[in-house]
């Protein structure tokens, strides 16, 4: 994974410098502190450049000292199923649309439905799971919005 | 000590309320409930939970949020011992013996024990923890800014170089963190790195991170590998019980794996996982019959079960008396403590006295409560392994969005956590791990709090944090941390140069 983690780095010091000019650029408070709002922010941003450059070069030096490298997570587990990742997110991004549009019930009994649908493959499964997808959005609303007091957007049916 | 026992009892006196008894009662129900889930850890469980105290008073949320995190921790273990599935990597170790045992139909054996030995290590941590905590905080209540200062970034420092496996990919994810935490109004109250964001103004939440990167994360994670996966079908038949042989192999390893556990737990960085690991290595140096270990040793359940159930009770004292969290899911409950307007650290000890006793007393009986639940119920819990994994993703999935919306009320913060979800499985893939971001992101605040603080006694100058003896000395243990991974790789292989077996790092 050294090419991943060469981009990775780069990428962190990208950040640790548009950081660090962010916090300079911070306007100066009119009373005179010994340290300003931009000094913390400052260290953060040098830590990020260095621990960067380290991310990326480290590969080299790890090659250069003759220590093996180490799999990582991803080349231990195998290629993922990028199409049900893709669904997964799609569905959540509607779902996202969905929440205050038409409530939080109604979404939520959609977004189930299309989830179990995308990601169980075994189709004799599918009625098992249909009073799960119905009864459990009811539930929690009925739990966090009546008995807890938290906001649900009820939407079209409230 | 007189005060300390008028402490306890009205701690006791809190904690016994009928409503505050009820609220234990859930959170440890909830907590076992989703943490026997298959794939979801107790930092999981405890933030997906975390909304449901929002309407609640301080105590009784943090006396549900404890009870959470034990069930939680009790949760992970029965599917480690019954499916071979760990939750979170301090149940790996109980897979080790705990599946074995299973397989030879000894399922009930090794959940009794794991059930016995946490209650027994729950006991003996609260009782560390109520006797250690108030004088840790009475010496603490002497350090000015620089030494919180330094003992924060010690507490960042030892979990970014214990938790991952790449120490610069933690340090990162700790930054990145840091990096967040100086969003929204500085010291001063002047808005910073908004970038004329409305919802940015105050600052990201830290629960919207925390359940966007370990339950949308942990849920992609799952959704990646769904389609494909085998279900393992599995019976329990029987009881969770003891024989008196199999009671008196277990009683010396729960004492050991609870001092050993909490121990471990009061250390930063170091905690449950660590714990357990340590707890086997020491139980197997113990016993008469090593070779019996990986094939279904019952002193390899009770002896990390206790350890790592003592480092809640350890890992809950830095995290009072100090207002530094030793691991993810402690950095949750102090994030917990922050949004109910509590700060943990000697000052708390002090003004609100009647949280802290009336939290531990519900611990104790939190304990109580857990042993009284899991024995019985065991059966149910089982059932619930069984939950098809299409359904538990997309019932996390909707857990999260109840968290992240009930939050502020606004979808602007779905969207957030949704690319914090994104952000948390790739870092997951690429091995940075999370939870020094959120540990980090809970800390920013009084970090740079007291950074500015220590730096205007000194006029501006940085050295104030080394000319300080104590602050000093804390900061030479930053450093040895980072190092101790790489001390710790050089002592394995020294120990499996010597021919024995060596237990490798999750």
């Amino acid at each position: 994974m050294s090419v991943a983690d060469r981009i990775t780095g780069l990428a962190i010091i990208v950040l640790g410098v548009a950081y660090w000019r962010a916090a300079s650029a911070l306007p100066k408070p009119l009373l005179q502190q010994a340290v300003g709002p931009e000094v913390f922010p400052h260290l953060i941003a040098g830590a990020l450049v260095v621990l960067g450059t380290v991310l990326a070069i480290g590969p080299l030096l790890r090659r250069a000292a003759g220590w093996p490298a180490r799999p990582t997570e991803a080349e231990l587990e195998g290629p993922p199923d990028v199409a049900a990742i893709l669904a997964v997110l799609a569905g959540l991004a509607l779902y996202t649309f969905l929440y205050e549009r038409v409530g939080f019930i109604l979404s939520t009994v959609l977004f189930m439905a299309g989830e179990i649908a995308v990601l169980e493959v075994d189709r004799r499964r599918w009625p098992w799971a249909l009073p799960v997808v119905l009864l459990l959005p009811v539930a929690l609303y009925l739990l966090f919005v009546t008995l807890l007091g938290v906001t649900l957007p009820a939407g079209i049916l409230g | 000590m007189t005060d300390f026992f008028a402490n306890l009892v009205t701690g006791f006196g809190i904690a016994v309320t009928p409503m505050n008894l009820v609220y234990a009662f859930i959170g440890c129900l909830v907590g076992t409930l989703i943490g026997v889930l298959p794939g979801i850890g107790s930092v999981t469980t405890v933030a997906l939970l975390i909304p449901i105290t929002f309407g609640m008073n301080p105590t009784s949320g943090l006396i549900l949020m404890a009870g959470v995190y034990y069930g939680a921790m009790y949760g992970g273990s029965t599917t480690s011992i019954l499916a071979n599935i760990p939750g979170e990597s301090s149940a790996v170790v109980t897979t080790l013996d705990g599946h074995p045992m299973a397989k030879q139909g000894r399922a009930g054996a090794a959940l009794a024990t794991a059930a016995i030995g946490s209650f027994v290590a729950g006991t003996i941590a609260t009782a560390g923890l109520m006797f250690l905590a108030p004088s840790l905080a009475s010496v603490a209540i002497r350090f000015g800014p620089a030494e919180y200062f330094s003992l924060m970034l010690l507490g960042l420092t030892a979990v970014s170089a214990l938790g991952g496996r790449s120490v610069v990919k933690s340090l990162i994810s700790m930054c990145l963190g840091l990096l967040l935490g100086t969003v929204g109004l500085d010291m001063g109250g002047f808005p910073r790195f908004n970038f004329g964001v409305v919802e940015l103004y105050e600052g990201v939440d830290f629960i919207i991170p925390a359940i966007g990167l370990f339950a949308f994360g942990e849920a992609l994670d799952q959704a990646a590998v769904v389609r494909r996966k085998q279900m393992t079908h599995f019976e329990f038949k029987g009881r969770a019980w003891l024989t008196r042989e199999e009671f008196r192999k277990s009683t010396a390893p729960w004492l050991r794996g609870s001092v050993l556990g909490f121990l471990v737990g009061v250390l930063p960085g170091a905690g449950a996982t660590i714990a357990s690991f340590f707890s086997y290595a020491l139980e197997r140096r113990m016993s008469r019959h090593p070779e019996e270990f990986g094939k279904g040793a019952i002193e390899g359940v009770a002896g990390p079960e206790a350890a790592n159930n003592a480092s809640v009770g350890g890992a809950m004292v830095p995290l009072l008396t100090l207002g530094i969290p030793g691991s993810g899911t402690t950095a949750i409950l102090l994030g917990a403590f922050m949004m109910f307007g509590l700060q943990p650290g000697p000052l708390l000890f002090q003004k609100n006295p009647d949280v802290i006793w009336a939290l531990i007393a519900s611990m104790y009986i939190g304990n109580v409560m857990l042993l009284v639940l899991n024995l019985p119920l065991i059966r149910l819990f089982v059932k619930l392994i069984d939950v098809r994994p299409a359904v538990l993703v997309a019932a996390v999935l909707v857990l999260s969005t109840v968290g992240v919306y009930a939050t502020n009320g606004r979808t602007f913060d779905l969207w957030l956590a949704l690319g914090f979800g994104v952000l948390g499985y790739l870092a997951r893939r690429a091995d940075f791990p999370p939870a020094p971001l959120i540990l980090a992101l809970v800390l920013e605040r009084s970090m740079e709090d007291n950074f500015r603080r220590a730096t205007t006694l000194s006029d501006g100058s940085l050295t104030i944090f080394v000319s300080r003896p104590i602050s000093a000395a804390i900061l030479v243990l930053c450093v040895l941390s980072l190092f101790s991974p790489y001390l710790q790789s050089w002592f394995l292989s020294r120990r499996s140069a010597r021919g024995e077996p060596a237990i490798g790092r999750s």
